[in-house]
């Protein structure tokens, strides 16, 4: 199997963290499947080559994906079939984007299908152009200033707010509660740490941040909720585009401590 | 830091960690990594969660793991593993570990265990 990941850092004033190209070739073809689990951040997927199929374990649903999409943000992991040859595409946005996209409100879990890009585009780069000039050029302030002020601290204009009218906006805005989209930021503060699982070193506990877990069984259980699996069992699946996605996003955007 | 000899992955990401490895320990991570690839062709190297170089085929195989003046190898499915060199530490349900330490390693014994790994793949 011959897999190859490619990436384009974009500016930060583009509105895009990163574009990429995923292409994976084998011979004879084969069937894969990638874990998705839970991220802050929002992801635009075109399929240039091959087909997408996602599904739920919970929910005992699958679906084709449309051939540009856009993934809102997730609250369980899903499972993203193919058979090779696959060329795809993809933009990873910032949470913020959430503020800033045109539909009026974002639900979570879902795919929306977009059109976003030729589908003739040639290489990455072009994607890349192509996918700013969209985000740029689409997008439409939800609130009169941001909700979020780095990472996801709460901006100040929001302390009048009274706690329902603040859950309302964050629902329209991420399609997530601010609870959920802590959950999410707090198994993520482990999985970017660079564990060891080498039997001579601490055990899984070690590295089970304290400040954000009671304990291991509330680590556990948070672990097992959001990615259907043990941390060791979720470290020894391989998962093509996750995997890529997250070390990627990892190095470059360091979770932030609130 | 990258030997004259080093082949890079089609993996920007996978190029990005490599990039990264000090002077002291870049040509022996190399050398590792050369034996591996070598002896285990259908493996892919990918990076999982911030910086852990792994080698797997539809799963994840053997994680790299760098310390000080050593590359730890750690096969995650190494009980199954028949260590006739001895080299293979650890006593867990399923991890063995080989540590090595300088570029003149015993590189049958990791071929050896690659092998291995990918039969029982």
């Amino acid at each position: 199997m011959d897999i190859s990941f490619y990436k384009q850092q974009m500016d930060a004033v583009t509105g895009a963290f990163f574009c990429w190209e995923l292409l994976i070739e084998a011979e004879p073809p084969a069937a894969l499947a990638d874990l998705l689990i839970p991220e802050l951040f929002f992801d635009f997927f075109f399929v240039h080559t091959g087909e997408l199929r996602g599904s739920e374990q919970k929910s005992r649903t699958e679906w084709i994906l449309p051939r540009q999409s856009f993934k809102t943000l997730h609250t369980r992991a899903l499972t993203l079939s193919f058979a090779t040859p696959l060329r795809l595409f993809g933009a990873r946005l910032p949470l913020q984007f959430g503020e800033l996209f045109w539909a009026e409100s974002l639900a979570a879990n879902t795919f929306l299908a977009q059109d976003w890009v030729d589908p003739d585009v040639a290489d990455l780069a072009a994607f890349a152009d192509q996918v700013v000039a969209v985000v740029n050029g689409r997008a439409t302030p939800k609130n009169p200033y941001p909700l979020l002020s780095g990472g996801l601290k709460e901006s100040t204009w929001l302390s009048s707010y009274s706690p329902r009218h603040k859950r309302r906006l964050y629902k329209a805005t991420f399609g997530l509660s601010r609870q959920e989209l802590q959950r999410i930021d707090n198994v993520h503060a482990f999985l970017a740490q660079n564990c060891n699982f080498d039997s001579a070193n601490p055990r899984l506990i070690g590295y089970v941040n304290a400040e954000l877990f009671y304990d291991q069984p509330h680590f556990n259980h948070a672990f097992k909720k959001m990615v259907g699996s043990t941390p060791l069992e979720y470290f020894e699946a391989s998962s093509v585009l996750q995997d890529n996605l997250m070390a990627v996003s990892y190095n470059v955007f360091p979770v932030q401590d609130d | 830091m990258e030997s004259m000899n080093t082949k890079y992955s089609k993996n920007d990401v996978v190029n990005d960690y490599l990039n990264t490895l000090n002077a002291e320990i870049a040509p022996l991570f190399f050398e590792v990594r050369a034996c591996i690839l070598a002896a285990g062709p259908s493996f892919s190297e990918s990076i999982k969660w911030k910086n852990c170089l792994v080698y797997g085929t539809t799963k994840n195989h053997i994680q790299t793991v760098v310390g000080k003046g050593k590359i730890s190898l750690i096969f995650l499915n190494g009980v199954t593993l028949e260590d006739q060199y001895g080299l293979l530490e650890g006593d867990g349900n399923k991890a063995r570990t080989m540590r090595i330490h300088s570029t003149d390693f015993n590189r049958e014994a990791l071929s050896d265990y690659v092998k291995q790994t990918v039969v029982t793949s």
